[in-house]
């Protein structure tokens, strides 16, 4: 996946500008940067979630597989299913932890029961939810704990086989040890999946990604290896950044 | 405001190796001279001393992993703190070069007083060299900290021709094996320090840029852009 010269605008305010990184296929990309600073509006370019967006305009190109998912000819639907989100607090939806997994697949016409079973199994143990929910799949979806949800909404995402996970902060609403978790459990998903994670804390970009963009006012101040970032910045921004002068 | 703290830490730990660093020129000076002189009372001077640098050492160490384990510094933070963890350790085994210099008037049955030129000149280029890095370190100077670098050679071509003079004294009178040998050994010292303060220079750079000048060397050496893993053959 890569992001060609993307421009995004609300009205008149330009949000993300000539944005251009690559997201190397399985892989944890970290995108960094102040509150405002674009990165969540750009995650959110990756599957269009902003053409939900009253007056959001999108300029440039964003390629999977080498396809602009901005052409016309695009199934938004499809996209989605390809590019999944977890979002910054848990939304499991309102029916049990077997539905809220089955749910995606059963949209994308699979019906068979053993399939499905199948399907939420590998997912939930994918998400290493399966040991903790395995004994009890016909529980809502909200009396698991707030770490058990949000790992619930990666299993979901999983189910539907996509090849990019875009994560909107997943961990912030979180205490530290099922942060933890989450975070083991994205350095699993990178062996199936490209990751691309928003994150305001620093020593998590550090731990799990392996490439870091800093943005600052829609701006794509540096993209490099995680390791280069966090030891020799190039930039004097992304040096003042990280280690904390500002922001 | 955590990092308005951090920063005036780090400022004090600083302000400690300046001072380590001083504490160590004065103890290489004061070697020789003992050695020169045959001064017992200032080689057991010195010789204490080395128990004193040895205690900063762990002492700056200590402030050090505290404020990795606290403050979790990243970038160029990060690289100043592991800068000086290395660089206390380089003063750490000059404090031990002094005082190996004082242990040999004390061991020696020799009574004699010594004058050497080559060992003047030596003592002195190393007090600028360690002065320079030390303000290298402060300023944050690359390029005094590439300058520290190089210097080294000329240390190495004074121990030379040093160990030649010495030889020749040893081939002309076998009396004066013990004092060429002596001296011989405490030039060698003299010339491990010069390495030790080459290697801070090293660092510093590191400290500043974030690359290391060995391994530029090493680069031109094996004809590779960049270099991270050199196999050993075994």
């Amino acid at each position: 996946m890569e992001s060609k010269n993307l421009n995004l605008y609300y009205d008149d305010f330009h949000a993300l500008i000539d944005v251009s990184i690559p997201i190397y296929e399985k892989k944890i990309t970290a995108l960094i940067g102040p509150s405002g600073c674009g990165k969540s509006s750009y995650i959110r370019c990756l599957n269009r979630m902003n053409d939900l967006v009253p007056n959001a305009k999108v300029e440039g190109v964003v390629t999977l597989d080498g396809k602009n998912i901005y052409d016309k000819d695009v199934d938004v639907v499809d996209l989605r299913k390809r590019v999944g989100m977890v979002f910054q607090k848990p939304n499991p939806f309102p029916m049990s932890v077997y539905d809220n997994v089955a749910f995606g697949p059963r949209i994308h016409g699979i019906k068979d029961k053993k399939t499905l079973d199948e399907i939420v199994e590998d997912s939930l143990k994918k998400a290493a939810l399966w040991d903790e929910v395995k004994d009890d799949l016909d529980k809502s979806g909200f009396d698991l704990s707030g770490g058990q949800q949000q790992r619930l909404c990666i299993a979901r995402t999983i189910a539907v086989k996509p090849d990019v996970i875009l994560m909107d902060e997943p961990t912030s609403a979180l205490d530290p040890l099922s942060t933890q978790k989450i975070e083991d459990l994205m350095i699993e998903l990178k062996k199936d999946f490209t990751v691309v994670v928003v994150t305001h804390n620093m020593q998590q970009a550090s731990r799990v990604s392996d490439y870091t963009a800093f943005f600052l006012m829609g701006k794509v101040i540096e993209f490099d290896k995680t390791e280069k970032i966090f030891l020799a910045p190039s930039k004097k921004e992304t040096e003042d950044y990280v280690s904390g002068r500002f922001g | 405001m955590s990092k308005e703290v951090f920063y005036s830490k780090l400022k004090n730990v600083e302000n400690d190796v300046v001072e380590m660093g001083e504490v160590c020129i004065e103890s290489i000076k004061k070697s020789v001279d003992a050695f020169l002189n045959k001064d017992m009372d200032l080689a057991e001077q010195v010789v204490k001393e080395d128990d004193i640098i040895d205690l900063k050492e762990m002492e700056i160490e200590e402030k050090c992993v505290k404020l990795i384990a606290l403050y979790q510094p990243v970038a160029t933070d990060l690289r100043t703190i592991l800068t000086i963890i290395k660089i206390i350790s380089k003063l750490e085994k000059i404090g031990d070069c002094s005082s190996k210099i004082a242990s040999i008037p004390l061991k020696s049955k020799l009574n004699i007083k010594r004058e050497n030129e080559i060992i003047n000149v030596m003592v002195e280029r190393l007090d600028k060299m360690l002065n320079d890095a030390m303000l290298s370190f402060k300023n944050r100077d690359e390029k005094l900290a590439r300058d520290v670098y190089s210097q080294d050679k000329k240390i190495d071509k004074l121990y030379e021709q040093l160990y030649r003079e010495m030889i020749s004294y040893i081939i002309e009178d076998p009396r004066d094996i013990t004092m060429a040998t002596e001296t011989i050994f405490m030039a060698k010292y003299l010339e491990r320090t010069g390495d030790i303060i080459a290697s801070i220079g090293d660092r510093v750079v590191y400290m500043v840029t974030g690359e290391r000048i060995k391994e530029e060397e090493f680069e031109k050496k094996y004809n590779v852009k960049k270099i991270k893993y050199i196999k050993i053959d075994k």
